[in-house]
C-alpha cells in the first residue's frame, strides 16, 4: 500500500474526511508507481488543477438497482481545447452572433470573450459539486 | 499530451450485441494522409469556386472557410490529443452503451 493511500485511509479512519471525498482522493492519486503525490486534506485537494469533469447518475439507495445508471468522464483539456475554438469566429460571423444573442435578450458581445478569462473560469471549476438526490437517484456533477 | 491510441464502444441490448475495438493509433494515420491527400487534390478546385463565385458573395465565404479550416486545424489537434480518457457508460435497463477512448 502506497503511502499516500495509507494516509488517505488514516484520515477517513480518524473521520477527517467523508467517504465520499476519500474516494475522490484516491483517485487522484491513482497514478503509476514513481510518481510523488502530495495529498494534504480534502481543501487542498480540491485547489488541485481539475483534471476530469464527471456526471454520475445513479439509483438512490433502495431503489431497484437496475435503474437508469449513467457515467460520463470528460478531460478538462478537451474542455480547454474547445473554448480555443471561440477564437476562430470570423468578425463577420460574430456581429450576426451578437445581433441574434440581442433579440435574445443577452447583452453579450462575444469578441470581449478572451481565452486567458475562460482558462481563469475552468481553473477555477476545480471546487464545483453539485450533488441532486431525489427519492428515485442521484446526481453527482463534480470536477476530479 | 498523447494522441488518442484506443477507442472502445459496446451496445448491448436483450436482442443484439455490438463492440468494437479501433486501434486509433494504427487507424489515425492512414485517415490523416487520406485527408491531407484528399485536401491537397480538391485545394485547386475550392480556389477555382471562390473565384468564379467572388461577384456574388459566396466566393467569399468559400475562401473564408478554407482560411478558417487552416488556421483550425492545429486547435483540432489539440482537441484530438485531449481525448484520451473520455469515457462515457449509459444503463438504461437492460441496455447498455459503453464508449471510451485511451
Amino acid at each position: 500500500m502506497s503511502e499516500n493511500r495509507k494516509r488517505i485511509l488514516d484520515m477517513l479512519a480518524q473521520g477527517k474526511v467523508t467517504v465520499e471525498e476519500a474516494e475522490r482522493l484516491l483517485s487522484t492519486i491513482g497514478e503509476p508507481s514513481g510518481e510523488v503525490v502530495s495529498v494534504g486534506t480534502a481543501e487542498g485537494a480540491a485547489k488541485a488543477q481539475p483534471k476530469f469533469l464527471r456526471v454520475v447518475v445513479e439509483p438512490a439507495p433502495g431503489q431497484d438497482a437496475k435503474q437508469d445508471r449513467v457515467n460520463i468522464r470528460i478531460p478538462v483539456a478537451v474542455l480547454r481545447a474547445g473554448i480555443k475554438f471561440a477564437s476562430f469566429i470570423p468578425t463577420m460571423a460574430s456581429t450576426q452572433i451578437n445581433e441574434q444573442l440581442r433579440k435574445q435578450g443577452i447583452d453579450l458581445d462575444i469578441r470581449d470573450l478572451k481565452f486567458e478569462d475562460l482558462e481563469k473560469v475552468v481553473d477555477s471549476l476545480g471546487e464545483l459539486q453539485v450533488d441532486v438526490d431525489t427519492p428515485q437517484e442521484k446526481v453527482a456533477i463534480y470536477f476530479e | 499530451m498523447m494522441p488518442p491510441v484506443l477507442l472502445r464502444m459496446r451496445i448491448r441490448n436483450p436482442e443484439r450485441r455490438f463492440s468494437l475495438w479501433v486501434p486509433l493509433f494504427l487507424v489515425g494515420p492512414v485517415v490523416l494522409v487520406f485527408v491531407l491527400v484528399i485536401s491537397l487534390l480538391l485545394l485547386p478546385f475550392a480556389f477555382i469556386a471562390a473565384a468564379v463565385l467572388w461577384h456574388r458573395g459566396p466566393g467569399r465565404w468559400v475562401l473564408l472557410g478554407l482560411f478558417m479550416l487552416v488556421r483550425a486545424a492545429p486547435a483540432l489537434v489539440v482537441l484530438m490529443c485531449s481525448l484520451p480518457g473520455v469515457k462515457v457508460e449509459v444503463e438504461d435497463g437492460p441496455e447498455q452503451v459503453y464508449f471510451s477512448v485511451d
